[in-house]
């Protein structure tokens, strides 16, 4: 086995373990965050918060598992697997409190033996490439962010909803004009349900614009190889 | 999709990417990499940006105002049929500044209310004036509670000579349940400080209203509803505003009340907040996605809205007159008073917010030993002799709902 390869083993087995420690601290959050509010970031919406302490360990177990496996070698699988270890270390060290910051701190351990597994150059090509998706996801996960702390209880279903839409669209392998409908609904009813909130409008009209570069960008292209 | 179309997806953008620069690449950046890098970055620096925002619309509750714990007593206070129960309508009476200056004693045939000394306002509220006032209004919330479940109520105040903390003492015996159109009201009333419309209030509501003090001793209410009266007032209370403003240490004691974001409400659940503040959903929702307040630039925010809103707005003006406004038993009284009014003026729609700065100045000089500014010119105002203003207030049909306020949960007041 290669000093990488070893390092990616490493990274995965770091993963986890935060992921459970997170799923885990989610699980306490449900069933006993009301009780122990120092520990729960002082959140009024305990459940919620728990509920995101899971889907954020789900997204770390998936991120990990990829890693354990030979494919991680590809340069865009490892930027994946990097998003999907530093998004919820970030999210548990600054949002969800006391609880989950030793799975954070276990992400965050996972994330940089990622990074010191080598092959950087690769990888932020990787990114580049598919920047503007990068783009739309980071804006799918933030609908997310946003949903939790919606009410009533319809308005947060759809936004999560619309986030995790949101979130996954750009890499569905699906028709482009398909994938930019999807991206309208994952936008458009959620910012209309919140417009005074002005921020889910802002969402919107951004990942809107995103869209628009993202497939003016495949047109001028295709055109380009036909000239 | 096809191969091609996802080479060419693939590709998109290459040419951004080799301006990172690599052994295989070309020595020469070209226009185009150099547009797609800038505008890369650009919708970089949008999306970083829509984060920060989205976090601090997430922190503070953007998108669910007035919800969750700190505000889940104004749903359940008619719940629990106990006495016990009667506290959880007690405490959403109003009070200065939401400290919620009250702890309560509660058995099966009295409840004892008791002043919070570690929640009063020394200098805002120098002599205590309000800090008994808005104890009285508990005090109203109580009886009125306790008669709803059934319980026939003898209030005794200030039971125990040697004790002043202790406000009041409510002995229960079995009755009828006797609710009120003032009970129903509990949670409907809030302090509205937003605008208000220009419709007047009815001479016959403030009738109705004025005999709510029929079977309270020694307090009354003066209403001031011509332009000329609301004017002279409204220049007062514009002027006391300045003064509380320009007093370092009423300005800080104030601005420790004010609770700037969601973990201060959940932690505190007490407090003034921005969603009290009768702001347009724009505003309140910029306000809450923009840098928190300063010390001053909520005073200017104050000083502004006194200006341009509460004053600006008043349909009339309410100040409640005992003989002795330094007389504890007149003070709590006025309270129950006041917490009546609030109670009617939210049952018939009618918006009110509380408008002390003016008596607050009047006791801080009193407090300090400075020369009079306010009190001869209220009392010139008010125009009734041997008659002191306790408590104002301005009442108007209100151009949008007023939203709840924060509280400490009844098992925190109740040890």
């Amino acid at each position: 086995m290669t000093p990488s390869a070893r390092r990616l083993t490493l990274a995965g087995a770091l993963g986890l373990i935060g992921a459970g420690l997170s799923v885990l601290a989610g699980l306490t959050q449900l069933l006993l965050g009301h009780r122990i509010p120092a520990w729960s970031g002082n959140k009024s919406d305990t459940v919620g918060l728990g509920l995101l302490s899971i889907l954020l360990g789900g997204i770390a177990f998936v991120a990990a598992v990829s890693l354990r496996r030979p494919a991680a070698t590809s340069p865009g699988r490892r930027v994946g697997a990097l998003a999907g270890l530093l998004v919820p270390a970030g999210l548990c060290l600054s949002t969800i409190g006391r609880l989950s910051y030793v799975p954070a701190v276990l992400l965050l351990a996972a994330a940089i033996t990622v990074i010191a597994a080598g092959d950087i150059r690769n990888m932020i090509q990787a990114t580049t490439q598919h920047w503007l998706q990068v783009l739309l996801s980071v804006l799918g996960g933030l609908e997310v962010l946003l949903a939790i702390s919606a009410a009533p209880l319809p308005i947060a279903v759809i936004g999560a909803f619309s986030g995790v839409l949101l979130l996954a669209a750009p890499w569905l392998p699906v028709r482009a004009s398909l994938r930019a409908a999807l991206i309208l609904i994952a936008v458009i009813p959620f910012a209309s349900l919140t417009w005074t909130s002005l921020i889910t409008p802002l969402i919107a009209l951004l990942a809107i614009f995103i869209c628009t570069c993202w497939w003016r960008g495949i047109a001028g292209e295709h055109n380009r190889r036909l000239a | 999709m096809n191969a091609a179309e996802t080479v060419f997806e693939d590709k998109i953008l290459s040419d951004a990417s080799s301006v990172l620069a690599g052994p295989d690449l070309p020595p020469v950046v070209t226009r185009r990499a150099v547009l797609k890098g800038v505008g890369s970055a650009g919708l970089t620096v949008a999306v970083a940006a829509t984060g920060v925002l989205s976090y601090r619309a997430y922190d503070n509750g953007v998108l669910d105002p007035g919800s969750g714990r700190p505000y889940e007593a104004w749903l359940h206070w008619r719940d629990d049929p106990s006495p016990l129960g009667a506290v959880a309508a007690a405490i959403l009476a109003a009070n200065p500044h939401n400290t919620q200056p009250w702890t309560f004693r509660v058995t099966d045939t009295s409840i004892d209310l008791f002043s919070d000394p570690a929640r009063t306002m020394r200098h805002m509220d120098a002599l205590d004036r309000e800090h008994q006032v808005g104890l009285g209004c508990a005090l109203e919330n109580l009886v009125l509670a306790t008669a709803a479940r059934g319980y026939h109520s003898t209030v005794r105040l200030l039971p125990e000579a040697a004790d002043p903390g202790h406000i009041a003492q409510v002995t229960l015996a079995q009755g009828s349940p006797g609710g009120s159109e003032l009970y129903d009201a509990i949670g409907d009333r809030h302090s509205n400080r937003g605008p208000y419309t220009a419709a007047p209030i009815a001479a016959q509501t403030l009738t109705r209203l004025t005999a709510l003090a029929a079977d309270l001793p020694g307090v009354e209410i003066a209403w001031l509803t011509s332009v000329g009266q609301k004017r002279a007032l409204g220049a007062l209370l514009i002027d006391a505003t300045r003064a509380v403003i320009a007093d370092k240490q009423q300005s800080i004691e104030a601005f420790g009340w004010f609770r700037n974001n969601r973990d201060d409400i959940n932690t505190h659940r007490d407090g003034l907040t921005l969603d009290g503040q009768g702001l347009d959903p724009f505003t309140l929702t910029l306000a809450k996605l923009l840098p928190a307040y300063t010390r001053a630039a909520g005073d200017q925010f104050w000083l502004t809205q006194t200006e341009t809103v509460h004053t600006a707005t008043a349909a009339a003006y309410g100040i409640i007159t005992v003989t002795d406004c330094a007389n504890p038993s007149q003070r709590l009284t006025g309270g129950r008073l006041l917490q009546r009014i609030h109670l009617a003026a939210a049952r018939r729609g009618i918006g009110m917010q509380h408008m002390n700065q003016i008596t607050e100045r009047i006791d801080r000089d009193t407090a300090t030993g400075s020369a009079d500014v306010f009190d001869a010119r209220y009392a010139g105002l008010l125009g009734q002799p041997g008659r002191s203003p306790l408590a104002t207030f301005r009442l108007g049909h209100p151009q949008r709902a007023a939203r709840r306020s924060p509280r400490r949960a009844v098992m925190v007041v109740t040890g």
